[in-house]
């Protein structure tokens, strides 16, 4: 069980979509892992990310500020 | 009619049949012909058929489409008058679909499996009538080819004949073989289909490359890429719709027009372009520069990285914070908050695009001027007690300080192409309302209403500009068609550059997201310095120039 965060701030439509994309992806696939979404700005802090939308799979960031690709995802979630 | 042209059609014919989908019908057609192979000469005689049925078909539909343009009167004196400009881009178009970039999907005539049976039946009329339903099978890329000819040779009939016998041709010439010596068949097919790799190839870009050379030769097109989104607008403005120039309406369609165009293209290259070049720079990195570093040198840098790092105002909080945790200065950091917004590098492009290239300088000296100065007074100020207080409480982790996880080139390329594209997505309105408010100045507005209002002399004009601006927000793309037009009427430059920063600098939704880190006592001075500081910037460039 995989632990996905993606971190946003509040009127972050891009952060709410990439949160979506991953939702929909980890359904559709069957891919065993929880998602969560997290704006409040002290945590998002503490993950060292300044520009949103953060993701965060098993506690290790692995982009910030921008869209992955689904060949990333992809490989970041299997 | 010239002898090249004809080889042409001869060529593009050959290159039909030997493209990827006739190639299977005409596979098929060799196997049909290939039964009798002990009648040599009957062999031979279906091949010619057959070749006869495919000429038979294009020939006709080559006539009747070029007649069919030339008898409807309007579409015949529309491309009379406009040869040049349908040609060119046609070539070029059919170009690209022959090299298999642009790719289009037809309906397909196919055949149903019993008719093509029953068809095989009948001998040299069946190969005939073969010949006319394969020719009927266009795919894509034959398609391209059948119309580059039809163009490149204005429905000529020898061309359409010769073009037609062309596309046979490889299959006479397969069932003269077939006829007369079986054995080397394999071969003679593996190396057609080599040879149709690289023939196409060449051939499209011919193409490409020959419409491009029409339009420059032809119309006149410089190499000047911004003189051809001018003469779209002409085209479509004065050709297409046929308004009159000078007219109210002219005036500002065409406005619209060449600013939509030219806009929508500069931003998609250059945001593309500058973000692969950019896709290391991220707010962390600029962090990791400003920090310890000498306080002038921190100044002179946050105003400097502000100008070139695209952040979304959604970050501007956990960038401010980030900044003040890793103990860089206040005052840099607010520099660093004001000049981000305000000078953003592929506006500045798109500004020196529309309004010369000095002008956009000015631009960006005066807005890092506006933020370093901005920094440094509030710090002077001691405006730093109205940060609200959690910001301090704050620890970043420190372990996980991310590398934004873009490395090798290709992910750089992807990068910047969904960047480019999630900033259009995200601005193009802000765009077209500035282009159609644009516009509308630009056609409707009668140059001595700026005159009396906004002239130099009017000594309420800058401060009113500015706080005009306020309200409006958009992005420093949205606004550039508006300074466009504004500067074309005559409006001095100092209002219209003061005009321009208020609108892109001072916003009420960045104001409130702002709030969540500063108290409404500094976001009062915040708006007060920037707004005097625009005021300032008016009055000292509209006595300059």
């Amino acid at each position: 069980m995989k632990k996905v965060v993606v971190l946003g701030s509040e009127n972050c439509v891009t952060c709410t979509n990439l949160k979506d994309k991953i939702a929909k992806m980890v359904s559709d696939k069957n891919i065993p892992a929880e998602v969560s979404k997290v704006t409040d700005i002290v945590e998002v802090m503490k993950y060292g990310v300044m520009s949103v939308p953060g993701l965060v799979i098993d506690g290790q960031v692995k982009c910030s500020g921008r869209i992955p690709s689904d060949k990333e995802l992809n490989s970041w979630l299997a | 009619m010239e002898m090249g042209l004809l080889l042409t059609s001869l060529w593009l014919g050959i290159l039909t049949s030997i493209s990827p989908c006739p190639l299977t019908t005409n596979i098929t057609a060799i196997s049909y012909i290939g039964q009798k192979v002990g009648k040599p000469y009957y062999v031979l005689l279906s091949g010619i058929f057959y070749t006869l049925g495919r000429t038979a078909l294009y020939t006709i539909l080559g006539l009747a489409l070029s007649l069919s343009f030339s008898s409807i009167p309007l579409v015949s004196q529309f491309l009379q008058n406009n040869m040049p400009y349908v040609v060119a881009p046609a070539l070029i178009l059919v170009g690209l679909m022959i090299l298999d970039i642009i790719k289009i999907k037809l309906p397909k005539f196919g055949l149903k499996e019993d008719s093509q049976k029953n068809m095989e039946k009948q001998g040299l009329i069946g190969a005939f009538l073969l010949g006319i339903f394969f020719a009927l099978a266009l795919c894509p890329v034959s398609a391209a080819l059948f119309l580059g000819n039809l163009i490149q040779t204005k429905g000529n009939v020898f061309s359409l004949i010769l073009y037609g016998i062309g596309t046979g041709l490889p299959v006479l010439v397969l069932a003269f073989i077939l006829a007369f010596s079986i054995k080397n068949i394999v071969k003679v097919y593996s190396k057609i289909v080599l040879f149709e790799k690289w023939a196409r190839k060449i051939t499209g870009w011919v193409f490409v490359i020959g419409g491009v050379y029409y339009l420059v030769t032809t119309l006149g097109f410089g190499l000047n890429i911004l003189s051809w989104f001018t003469l779209l607008a002409d085209f479509i403005v004065y050709n297409i719709f046929a308004l009159e120039s000078g007219t109210h309406l002219a005036e500002a369609l065409h406005f619209f027009i060449e600013d939509v165009s030219k806009i929508f293209f500069l931003l998609t290259a250059m945001t593309t372009a500058v973000s692969f070049f950019r896709s290391k720079l991220n707010p962390e990195k600029v962090r990791q520069y400003l920090e310890g570093k000498p306080k002038w040198l921190a100044y002179i840098m946050a105003v400097l990285l502000g100008a070139i790092t695209p952040f979304c105002s959604c970050s501007s909080i956990p960038l401010f914070i980030g900044f003040v945790e890793a103990g860089i200065p206040f005052g840099v950091t607010m520099a660093f908050l004001i000049t981000s917004p305000m000078i953003n590098e592929i506006a500045i492009l798109v500004f020196a695009s529309a309004v010369g290239g000095q002008l956009a300088f000015v631009y960006v000296i005066t807005g890092m001027s506006i933020g370093l100065i901005g920094g440094i007074l509030l710090e002077k100020l001691g405006m730093e007690k109205y940060v609200e207080g959690y910001v301090y409480d704050i620890r970043m982790g420190k372990q996980n300080i991310a590398e934004n996880g873009i490395s090798t080139f290709d992910e750089r390329l992807a990068y910047a192409w969904s960047y480019a594209k999630g900033i259009i997505k995200k601005i193009w309105l802000y765009i077209i309302i500035g282009i159609g408010v644009g516009a509308f100045l630009h056609g409707y507005v009668p140059e001595e209403f700026f005159a009396k209002y906004a002239s130099a002399d009017n000594f309420f004009a800058v401060p009113l500009a500015v706080i005009m601006g306020i309200p409006l927000y958009s992005n420093a793309t949205g606004v550039i068609p508006i300074a466009e037009a504004l500067l074309g009427k005559g409006v001095p430059i100092g209002t219209v550059l003061a005009m321009m920063m208020s609108v892109v600098a001072i916003s009420l939704p960045e104001m409130i997201i702002l709030r969540k880190v500063l108290k409404v006592r500094l976001l009062a001075y915040f708006t007060i310095f920037l707004f005097i500081s625009f005021v300032v910037v008016g009055y000292l460039y509209n006595l300059i120039f």
